[in-house]
């Protein structure tokens, strides 16, 4: 009995061995994809960066579009490191997703896929992210000099209330790209802007009638007669 | 010439090839003045009926699409009988008139295309350009724009107004001073809209090659007057006298006006850096006409609202501002903020410009976004001469504006030295 039970257990063992054997070949080619991977996203950014330095010796110092459109954002990052980093990445991810496309089928590779196979929407709903906050940047920017040169009163508050609105909308974008909460998200944006019309609706046109008929009369009568100057 | 040239309709050019060249051509950019323009062609055909009898002459009106009766208006005008108007002298023959739509983004830089082309076409050798909307506008005005270019060699006339201390207030806190800084001349309007110049310059003004941005619409002013100065082209004023305008002025929208003149402003600066680096000082220009004293429109300024105005964006902007201005200009105007009578003074003013251009050069922000967050600046600069000249003279408002321009001129050497140290 004694000597059946240590065979068992060699057996055990021996099992234990092919399968992680067999794990070996996979881990192999999975490491050397992901070599490939940032082997290829160095020379990329390598590239990249020599490309940007090269237009800027020719075109001076004058500062890119891309430049002034990270700027306009409020990104103060170097468009040479976000075009570096994006490659970079973006090269890793392909390698990977590569390496696990030459796996052999079963449960390793099926859940590896999963997991790479998800990297890409999770970098789109970084990107969306990204673009929100900087569109957000703009919008708050442009709805605070707008309502400040108007000499509205709640410049400030309107800059940045058009600010957390832009930014929810693509972060609720980038959630739905992940897949997170879909159908909750679309009730939530639904109930929340229709709430948000009738308050202000109400607020403003029925609860503060009297407020409101002065503000527009103020407004129109101060569009009307301005500061009186002639600038030009 | 390197800029592509505005086209011109198959009328226009049989109407260039009927009259073939000319000696002096009056250019009237438009767009629906059908209340005004009817007078400035009076004045026009009558000036050069007296001026210039013998000269062979040509009217151009460039049109932006007026959907009222402007270019019917210019069409059938007749001057009526001029030897009652003018009195002393006798009418040669009827000016001829070309009436033609511009083309290009709606604006008077792109009318002005058009006038500059087709005075290049006509061998124009001098030429002068009047607003629409004038209804101050004598016969004498194209005289004193011509005439110096005419027979006394001159090759850019800008106007000199009277004008109430509050009229034309971009124009006495940053054109004219920074203008005058920059290029070492005093030119008292450099954005006056009525100018004369010569069928040279009109063709080397054709060859600017950005047609598309402000210079295209009121920066066409700015840009005309900054070329002659940094060309060094031979530069003279006339005197006007009184300009009033029609009450509908498209000038009075602010923000987009300030946008396109202070960004063509800051832009030629980067395009004639070579020219005005090393100038210190100013000289003044010869005056043509006879300055005389004219009763003005007071204007009536409401002081409460342009403080409110500054107050609020002492308190919300400077976010923005931080983007372009140094804490030194940011704590001067928290402090004019702060104050009973808000008080921007002329060395806080000057450092706010310069480092304004600085960063317009350096792309600190978005140009229109840096030059919208300039306007609130620009109001809390007129609350303070509004305040500091309200009970004095018309005199000692133009002193108050002439130690402005020598702030400024101090100021000069931050100029070149904050632009050399961008981006």
């Amino acid at each position: 009995m004694g000597r059946n039970l240590g065979q068992q257990i060699a057996l055990a063992f021996e099992r234990l061995l092919d399968a992680f054997l067999s794990v070996v070949p996979a881990v192999l080619v999975l490491l050397a994809a992901l070599l490939v991977g940032v082997l290829t996203g160095l020379l990329l950014r390598t590239i990249l960066r020599l490309a940007i330095r090269l237009r800027r010796r020719v075109h001076g110092e004058e500062l890119s579009g891309s430049r002034q459109l990270l700027r306009a954002a409020g990104f103060r990052a170097d468009p040479e490191l976000v075009a570096g980093t994006v490659s970079f990445w973006t090269a890793v991810v392909v390698a990977l997703a590569v390496g696990v496309n030459a796996l052999e089928p079963g449960a390793l590779r099926n859940v590896l896929s999963e997991a790479v196979g998800f990297l890409p929407r999770l970098l789109g709903a970084v990107l969306l992210a990204l673009v929100g906050l900087g569109i957000g940047a703009l919008v708050r920017r442009s709805v605070l000099l707008g309502a400040v040169n108007a000499g509205l009163p709640w410049a400030r508050a309107g800059a940045r209330a058009a600010y957390f609105l832009v930014v929810a909308s693509f972060a609720a974008a980038a959630l739905d790209h992940l897949g997170v909460g879909r159908s909750i998200l679309v009730a939530a944006f639904s109930i929340g802007g229709g709430a948000l019309a009738l308050t202000l609706a109400l607020a403003f046109g029925l609860g503060a009638r009297d407020l409101a008929r002065g503000w527009l009369e103020k407004k129109l009568r101060a569009e009307e007669e301005d500061s009186g100057i002639r600038h030009v | 010439m390197t800029g592509r040239l505005p086209p011109l309709s198959r009328d226009v050019a049989d109407d260039i090839g009927r009259i073939g060249a000319v000696d002096v051509l009056v250019g009237i950019p438009s767009f629906n003045n059908e209340r005004t323009i009817g007078h400035v062609v009076r004045a026009v055909v009558a000036g050069l009926a007296r001026h210039f009898p013998d000269a062979k002459a040509v009217l151009v009106n460039s049109d932006g699409g007026s959907t009222d009766r402007t270019r019917e208006i210019v069409e059938r005008t007749e001057v009526g009988n001029l030897a009652e108007i003018l009195v002393d002298a006798v009418p040669s023959g009827s000016t001829a008139k070309i009436v033609t739509p511009y083309q290009g983004i709606p604006g008077k830089g792109s009318a002005f295309r058009t006038i500059f082309r087709i005075a290049a076409e006509l061998r124009a050798k001098a030429c002068c350009v009047l607003d629409s909307d004038l209804r101050s506008i004598t016969p004498e005005w194209v005289e004193l724009l011509l005439e110096p270019v005419v027979r006394h060699g001159y090759e850019f006339v800008a106007p000199l107004y009277a004008r109430h201390r509050y009229d034309g207030t971009i124009t006495n806190t940053i054109v004219c001073p920074l203008t005058r800084t920059l290029y070492g001349k005093r030119i008292r309007q450099p954005i006056g809209g009525d100018f004369g110049f010569s069928g040279d310059l009109a063709a080397r003004f054709l060859e600017f090659e950005d047609w598309e941005g402000s210079v295209a619409q009121f920066g066409i002013d700015i840009f005309m007057t900054t070329t002659a100065l940094a060309e060094g082209r031979r530069v003279a004023q006339s005197f006007l006298g009184a300009k009033i305008h029609d009450p509908k002025d498209p000038g009075s929208d602010l923000s987009p006006m300030m946008v396109q003149v202070v960004s063509t402003l800051f832009s030629l600066m980067e395009r004639h850096e070579k020219a005005w680096r090393g100038i210190s000082g100013s000289e003044p220009v010869p005056v043509f006409g006879f300055p005389y004293a004219v009763g003005l429109e007071p204007v009536p300024v409401k002081l409460d609202r342009l403080l409110a105005q500054y107050r609020q964006a002492a308190h919300d902007l400077p976010p923005i501002w931080e983007s372009f201005l140094s804490p030194a200009s940011l704590t001067a105007i928290r402090d004019a903020a702060h104050a009973p009578a808000v008080a921007l003074g002329d060395e806080a003013w000057v450092r706010i410009i310069a480092e304004s251009a600085a960063g317009f050069h350096r792309k600190a922000l978005p140009a229109s976004t840096l030059i919208r967050s300039l306007v609130p600046l620009y109001l809390g600069k007129v609350a303070t001469f509004v305040a500091e000249t309200e009970a004095g003279s018309a005199e000692e408002a133009e002193a108050r504006l002439e130690e402005l321009a020598l702030a400024y001129e101090r100021g000069k050497g931050m100029f070149e030295t904050l632009w050399g140290t961008a981006p």
